[in-house]
């Protein structure tokens, strides 16, 4: 292509900001996503979402309990009361717990942040779908992994899969595998907030542009050790990615990345709220004013500085949020979920420390102890 | 765990009434049906999920997984999703054509406005894959499907891909072979929606010729028959080129020149002709990106493209109006000859 079809010269190419039309927005694209049509929610609503779920896995344990009733012997040693369902902060904390466990299996596989990010996340779609009492983590995680890694392009054959992890076998990791996908409504695609920080951390070097490197990247990779903690917290649920990616760089460097989004949003602030101008004021960041915004205010088109920084504050409330149950507190709630699942077992238990001699006994003991150890997974 | 098994089976929206088995392939059985109430007609991919050894199959996962983020009028619709015991079932619009059918179909005529048209829908189509960081890496006149009312979409995500970063590797043994871009022919690994560009540029020219353009004999000479058509690309034309995997012991053809061009094509405008240009520009850096397609002047030069409902359709339609034509023109035919038949009869 050395002559004649050499386009510089024959034709003048068109720049791409020349037409007038109005362009969708990767905002308004975002919104056409299913990660925000069916995985989106308000605080509140997510809070109810968890308890509905919870009622479900509630009713669950009441019909587990129900049948055992139907064996004289659990009849007579039940005492009514005894086996509690999780709370929704229960079911919450325990599959934080199992969700932590994601990345070290994710780095076995070698698989790349964004593979683990959306096992996370599948898993955690999963439990507003259904409770922890109808399918325990155990089953669900591993699951959730091989499909998240396959979703995105990783292919890893079931049996090597299976091979690296403890206690499972083909069958075991893909007999959900169809109900998960369920679950999750079909919907594969996760926007993480990695490809936006990637995004923030270019844009950055365009408005600044004698911006300290060393400090960028300093602030850029701080940011990613932030969204990898976030994964385990509600933000995905809240928040778009670029708000989290956002949060997460200023939390790791609030004064370059007020400097930056003075230079970006500020010279063209549009005034579309009422609310007082705050202008650059680093104090007010700090400040009290937070209630009116909640995730509604990802939803005003108009981006003002002030939106901006509202959102970043509520966001980066959470990121200090992120929970991390403790080995014990996950073994407390583990032994309660395993009662409410298979409430028989606690006579077996019974007769266990009694000390009498039945063949069922060592199974059952095996099965508990399993139980009681989620670190065996 | 029959209870939560019942819970999860996701009900589909309507009912749907399969009618006949159309295809059956490596991993779904098709049906074409009805949609209860409606009436609209529907495709039915039906997955087993169940016949795979590693679940669900990665081409199954693409489609739905993609199918579900793209709603545009020039893109297949997915219009449910469900499941029935262990199968996964995608209903999908029901379209008739696909314009390899039609390119093939000699008795149907393309005017210059109804090659416009197809390829200003074909473009929509790409530029929503592209903004939604979308590759479909399967592009050829076989998938870009034509509904009854003349829309053209874009159809097959099984290949498709949606690349995390900008440095991810991806695999070069994408696209039927005829479409397939310089770079994936040279085995590149980094590569972005220009190779989809590539393949709307080759399928612009095969409507215009009514032939493949490139259609190379292997894999190994597809290479060799695309540089003869536009050129060896060169580190002058293309900075880099000559580090990539493939790019040994080439052959260097001159490119074309705009008369060589104008002759290949001679009902292309010189403004069809730059788009083409532009859209098979070697270095996909310099290539066209969809929005620069669609803004190109070939598309508000004359004539209009054509109106979708007025495009050639299925090609079986044109059949039969000729044959019904044909059949017309026998019976008056024979009225004639009944008529002189009875005229000599009186005589």
């Amino acid at each position: 292509m050395t002559k004649t079809p050499d386009p510089e010269i024959k034709v003048t190419k068109v720049p791409k900001t020349t037409s007038t039309s109005v362009r969708i927005s990767a905002d308004d694209l975002y919104r056409q996503s299913t990660q925000f049509r069916y995985w989106s929610y308000r605080k509140q609503d997510l809070d109810k979402l968890r308890v509905q779920i919870n009622d479900v896995g509630a009713e669950m344990t009441a019909q587990n309990i129900a049948n055992a009733l139907k064996s004289e012997e659990f009849k007579e040693q039940y005492v009514p009361g005894s086996i509690e369902p999780l709370t929704p902060d229960e079911e919450n904390a325990i599959v934080t717990f199992y969700a932590r466990k994601i990345p070290n299996t994710g780095q076995f596989f070698q698989m790349n942040s964004q593979i683990k990010a959306t096992g996370i996340a599948f898993f955690r779609r999963f439990y507003l779908v259904n409770s922890v009492m109808e399918f325990h983590p155990k089953l669900i995680l591993h699951t959730c992994l091989y499909l998240a890694s396959k979703s995105e392009n990783h292919f890893i054959s079931i049996n090597s899969y299976s091979k690296r992890i403890p206690k499972s076998t083909p069958e075991s990791l893909l007999r959900f595998e169809f109900d998960i996908t369920t679950a999750l409504q079909f919907s594969l695609m996760c926007h993480h907030p990695y490809k936006a920080m990637y995004g923030f951390y270019l844009d950055i070097q365009t408005y600044i542009s004698d911006v300290d490197h060393d400090r960028l990247n300093k602030c850029y990779d701080k940011g990613k050790g932030f969204i990898n903690e976030l994964l385990f917290s509600d933000t995905q649920f809240l928040f778009s990615p670029p708000h989290i990616a956002l949060s997460c760089l200023w939390e790791a460097d609030n004064e370059l990345i007020s400097r930056y989004l003075k230079r970006r949003f500020g010279g063209n602030e549009k005034k579309t709220k009422t609310t007082a101008p705050e202008n650059d004021k680093e104090d007010e960041v700090n400040g009290e004013k937070d209630e009116a915004a909640e995730s509604e205010a990802a939803k005003v088109r108009e981006v003002t500085f002030d939106d901006m920084r509202r959102i970043i504050k509520q966001c980066s409330t959470i990121i200090k949020r992120a929970l991390n149950p403790t080995i014990t507190d996950a073994r407390a709630i583990d032994k309660k979920l395993h009662y409410c699942m298979h409430p028989e077992k606690t006579l077996k238990r019974k007769r266990e420390d009694t000390g009498t001699p039945d063949p069922a006994n060592v199974k059952a003991k095996m099965e508990s102890t399993q139980a009681q150890d989620p670190n065996q997974v | 765990m029959s209870i939560v098994a019942v819970k999860l089976v996701r009900k589909p929206k309507h009912t749907y009434i399969k009618e006949k088995k159309v295809g059956e392939g490596t991993y779904a059985v098709v049906y074409l049906g009805k949609q209860e109430g409606t009436k609209r007609d529907i495709a039915i991919k039906e997955i087993k999920t169940s016949a795979f050894k590693d679940g669900l199959d990665m081409s199954a996962i693409r489609e739905m997984k993609f199918l579900q983020e793209l709603k545009h009028v020039n893109i297949i619709e997915l219009v449910d999703v469900f499941s029935t015991s262990d199968n996964l079932n995608l209903v999908l619009e029901f379209l008739p054509a696909d314009l390899e059918m039609l390119i093939k179909d000699k008795a149907v005529i393309f005017t210059p406005a109804d090659v416009k048209s197809w390829l200003l829908m074909t473009l929509r189509g790409v530029h929503h894959c592209h903004r939604n960081s979308i590759l479909h890496r399967d592009l050829k006149p076989n998938n870009l499907l034509l509904a009854p009312d003349g829309q053209l979409k874009i159809a097959d995500f099984g290949l498709a891909r949606s690349p995390n970063a900008p440095l991810d590797e991806l695999t070069s043994n994408v696209v039927t072979r005829w479409y397939r871009a310089p770079e994936l022919l040279l085995g590149t690994r980094y590569y972005t929606g220009a190779v989809d560009i590539w393949s709307v540029g080759i399928i612009f020219a095969e409507l215009m010729l009514r032939t493949p353009y490139l259609p190379g004999p292997s894999d190994a000479e597809q290479l060799d028959v695309t540089f003869r058509a536009l050129g060896t690309a060169t580190e002058d034309t293309w900075p880099g080129v000559s580090s990539l995997p493939g790019y040994n012991s080439l052959k260097i053809y001159p490119p074309p020149s705009r008369n060589e061009l104008r002759n290949r094509f001679l009902a292309a405008t010189e403004k069809a002709l730059d788009l083409l240009i532009w859209l098979t520009t070697m270095d996909p850096s310099k290539r066209f990106d969809s929005s620069e397609a669609l803004l190109s002047d070939y598309f508000t030069e004359m004539p209009r493209p054509t109106e979708c409902s007025h495009l050639p359709k299925k090609s079986g339609q044109v059949d039969e109006a000729l044959k019904r034509k044909r059949e017309d023109e026998a019976q008056e035919e024979a009225k004639k000859k009944e008529l002189q038949t009875a005229k000599r009869r009186k005589a």
